[in-house]
């Protein structure tokens, strides 16, 4: 059994990390394949893990060693473990092999780069947070996991902290992530306070022991609802779902292959884990589905909408990331755990991919604007084909990856009959292939629009450390999806599902045809506006006329200026000014205050150590004939008898 | 006259002029007039003891007291204080105080001593000296502490030798 | 129990007064041999006390223990009185003064 060596998973990156800070950081060669050789144990492992998972579904948990009682006091148990079952098997292959690609393409990627060591360092240390997080058996351990990817994540984008621009996005991301992990943190307390009392030999907020009382009436349907929505404002924050959106695009100033690890195929999916994790919470109150539901569907279409409008390659790809988490949580909201999951599953492979190819053509071209790009399919042959088969697998054209887990989310909006989901949905799929083949257009065919800073005959492709995991994840993206074909017997439905038995859904053909259609006029719309071979019309001319509805969503809907305005220097700036005057006036003067009572009171007092032994035995007798007087005045009995 | 009468003057003798000479111990403000009195106090002590039976003790007091004690302080004398002025034993700022604490505690010693019921016993008449029986006492029965107070002498010689000995210069 | 007309109290009384004295010049002297004498002055006083017990409260079982005791106390007076003029002769030749007032290191 591989379940007892998962601890390996967890250990084998922190060992590297320590080691690369410890030993190794002067060696960069000995460092980055330290990080690497550490990565792959863990990857063989959760693999052996997965297909033991795959053989036999059950559910094994224990406690790290002594972790294991982490913190014990009184009647309070805090545990660190380790739990496999379908889900976190799948998590810790997806974490794994992103992290082993990622790690190798970063070996040319990063090369020569100032910080090398530091960056293996930091996506060993990501790693090993993030594998915690995903290996968690309890709400403590996911906090702990929770808190140190997002610190992680913070060192990461800040990789060149020497830029202002990439100082700031790192502090904007820890910063707004915080807004969600406060109330995350009030939940988990809320929820520790409520079944405290119930667990019955189990550590302390595990999921499993606690996933059974949540229906048994402990707790009100509003405190289910409050508790639900704490837990979910954590995952709002982590996967930058609306209103909490704003930090992923400028996260997009970290290293590509950063964006590709963290903010794209894991540290941002942990909040759609996280409500699948807790999803028995979600499931006892059906209002807080409707709500995450809603908040995914919201995000989702106007991340699509606003990818359509932007210039940086990076950035395009960072709406994607945030319309297809919102896609997820949309999935989950509307009862589609299953399709959620695969969905999370697939997206990681050609996500990845989509940044690692954006990387690549960076790495070519040395700049991030769209416009300046242009006919790079005829010099950067390999990547313009896996990046073609990211664009289809998450436009979601068949039969492309993300076609199936898409289509399964699309069934179970299409059996919700909620016609607002449903509209959604369908334009979500629609901006979705609009902009990856918006993207995929500009970047490889045609001419770039604006003149470019380099001679096109220098550019060529990248090297093999680029292109291999380049083709690896090509190939999963390609035809992973066919793990989880709708109605199938042995599929990922079957693997990973919420409750007693596997969703037993008919196939919704009118979801697969409507999804497929809109997902081929987005393509076609696409083709229309930006493919040379197939130009009908002019997108400047068309964001010319309806320049408000462009530049509404080419400044992202402007919500970075709205909190700006509001929160930042309204509500921020504001209490900052009161706190510091309160401080300054009323604690200041306050501790003053004391400070020179207490310094008047002892130039008084020490006046006493006159240092003179006489008057100290002055006082000595006086105070035992006052304490003799006492006795004998109030005592009882101060004579012999 | 009777025993008892003779007995009673001579305690009372005693008594006035222990009490006087401990005054002018503690009120003379030459330092060796004021020694002196103490010999005085230490000299007369000795027979208080002589009355109440304890011929060792008398004996004791006259050589230690009366006699080793004062030497010590007399040499303690001449090596601080060069002159045998008026004022080399003045007092202090706290001598208001000093008296009325003295005052207090002799009250109190008093009012608790004199009422209290102390434990009577009978001293046989027929001992002629006390001390076959405090040496038998301190050789049996304060055995320990006997050797233990022979220790601390030694100390106390080491120790004065050591602090009084000037530095030797290299 | 007494002798003649005197009796125990009496001579706690005069026990009790030498000891005020020596209280007296404890607190009131400034020259340091003469607080010494004064300590010296309340040994004797309880020295008193002692052998007027032992002669007052004699007992069979345990004959003469406040001459004992009293013997205890004159050897440690002794000893005590030895380290003590010791001690002043030390500060009397790195002060120059043995005025209890003035020796005042450990002042504020």
């Amino acid at each position: 059994m591989p379940y007892s060596l998962m601890w390996l998973i967890l250990v084998a990156p922190l060992v590297a990390f320590a080691l690369m800070f410890g030993l190794t950081y002067e060696n960069k060669r000995v460092s980055a394949w330290l990080g690497i050789i550490a990565v792959a144990v863990a990857d063989a492992v959760s693999i052996a893990a997965l297909f033991s998972e795959l053989q036999h579904p059950i559910h094994v948990q224990y406690g790290l060693g002594p972790f294991g009682d982490f913190l014990t006091f009184a009647d309070v148990h805090f545990s660190i473990g380790i739990l496999a079952d379908p889900l976190s098997a799948m998590m810790v292959v997806v974490v794994c092999s992103v992290s082993l690609l990622v790690q190798v393409y970063s070996l040319e990627y990063m090369r020569g780069e100032e910080g090398f060591v530091r960056y293996y360092g930091f996506i060993s240390l990501f790693t090993f947070s993030m594998l915690l997080l995903v290996l968690s058996t309890n709400y403590f351990q996911t906090y702990i996991g929770w808190e140190l990817v997002g610190v992680c994540s913070y060192l990461l984008i800040g990789h060149y902290f020497k830029r202002p621009a990439a100082a700031a996005a790192a502090k904007k991301a820890f910063i707004v992530t915080r807004f969600g992990d406060f109330p995350f943190f009030v939940g988990i307390a809320f929820i520790f306070f409520r079944f405290h009392t119930h667990m019955g030999g189990a550590a302390d907020l595990d999921f499993y022991a606690i996933s059974g009382l949540y229906k048994t009436g402990l707790v009100s349907q509003a405190g289910l609802f409050v508790m639900a929505m704490l837990v979910f404002s954590g995952a709002v924050g982590k996967s930058a779902q609306f209103p909490l959106h704003v930090w992923l695009p400028d996260a997009m100033e970290g290293p590509t292959p950063i964006s590709a690890l963290i903010h794209a195929a894991t540290m941002v999916v942990a909040g759609v884990y996280l409500v699948a994790r807790t999803y028995p919470l979600f499931a006892a109150n059906p209002s807080s589905l409707a709500v995450v539901a809603s908040i995914g569907a919201l995000t989702s279409v106007m991340a699509a909408i606003w990818a359509v409008a932007q210039d940086d390659i990076k950035r395009v790809i960072a709406y994607s990331t945030l319309s297809h988490l919102g896609l997820m949580m949309f999935g989950l909201g509307v009862g589609a755990y299953s399709a959620a999951m695969f969905h999370l599953f697939t997206h990681a492979w050609f996500k990845a991919l989509l940044f690692l190819g954006a990387g690549s053509v960076i790495h070519g071209v040395h700049t991030q604007n769209i416009w300046e790009m242009g006919g790079l399919g005829k010099r950067m042959k390999i990547t313009a084909w896996t990046v073609g088969i990211a664009s289809f697998s998450a436009a979601g054209i068949i039969p492309f990856s993300g076609f199936w887990s898409k289509d399964g989310i699309m069934a179970s909006v299409f059996a919700s009959q909620n016609p607002v989901f449903i509209a959604a949905a369908v334009a979500i799929t629609f901006f979705s292939a609009l902009y990856t083949f918006r993207l995929f257009f500009v970047v490889f065919t045609g001419e770039p629009a604006r003149r470019r800073a380099f001679d096109p005959k220098k550019i060529h492709e990248s090297g093999a450390y680029i292109t291999v995991p380049l083709v690896v994840l090509a190939i999963l993206a390609a035809f992973i999806g066919f793990t989880g074909i709708p109605g199938s017997k042995q599929g990922f439905g079957q693997f990973i599902f919420y409750g007693q038995h596997p969703e037993t859904e008919a196939v919704n053909f009118i979801a697969i045809g409507v999804s497929l259609v809109v997902a081929l006029v987005g393509l076609g719309v696409a083709a229309l506006f930006y493919w040379p071979r197939f130009q009908r019309f002019s997108a400047p001319a068309l964001n010319a006329r309806y320049a408000r509805v462009y530049d509404w969503s080419h400044n992202n809907g402007y919500f970075d200026e709205i909190y700006q305005a509001f929160f930042v220097r309204g509500l921020v700036l504001r209490t900052a000014a009161a706190a510091s005057w309160f401080d300054k006036n009323i604690i200041d003067s306050y501790v003053d205050g004391l400070a020179e009572g207490y310094q008047l009171a002892s130039g008084r007092l020490r006046r006493l150590q006159s240092g003179r032994v006489q008057g100290y035995a002055v006082g000595l007798f006086a105070g035992v004939l006052v304490i003799t007087v006492l006795a004998l005045v109030f005592g009882s009995g101060g004579h012999l008898s | 006259m009777s025993n008892s009468v003779v007995y009673s003057i001579a305690f009372y003798v005693l008594a006035v002029v222990t009490l006087t000479a401990g005054v002018m111990t503690v009120t003379l403000r030459n330092i060796v007039h004021a020694a002196l009195a103490l010999i005085t106090t230490f000299f007369f002590i000795a027979w208080m003891y002589l009355l109440l039976n304890a011929d060792l003790l008398w004996v004791a007091q006259l050589l230690i007291y009366a006699g080793a004690i004062p030497v010590l302080i007399v040499f303690a004398i001449m090596l601080t204080r060069r002159s045998m002025s008026d004022t080399s034993n003045p007092e202090s700022s706290s001598s208001g105080w000093a008296a009325l604490i003295a005052a207090g505690v002799f009250a109190v010693l008093v009012v608790v001593l004199m009422p209290a019921a102390w434990p009577v016993g009978h001293y046989p008449d027929q001992l002629k000296g006390t001390t076959a029986i405090i040496g038998a006492e301190l050789v049996n029965r304060y055995a320990v502490p006997f050797e233990v107070v022979s220790v601390l002498l030694l100390v106390g010689l080491i120790g004065a030798v050591v602090l009084a000995r000037r530095e030797e210069q290299d | 129990m007494s002798i003649g007309y005197i009796g125990l109290n009496h001579f706690l009384a005069v026990s009790a007064g030498l000891f005020a004295i020596g209280i007296y010049g404890l607190l009131s002297r400034r020259n340091a041999i003469s607080l010494l004498m004064s300590v010296e002055l309340m040994f004797n006083a309880a020295n008193i006390a002692l052998v007027a017990f032992a002669r007052f409260g004699y007992h069979d079982a345990q004959p003469l223990a406040g001459q004992a005791f009293a013997l205890f106390v004159i050897t440690i007076a002794a000893a005590e009185v030895a380290v003590a003029i010791a001690i002043l002769l030390l500060i009397y030749r790195l002060r120059g003064t043995v005025w209890v007032d003035e020796i005042d290191l450990m002042r504020w």
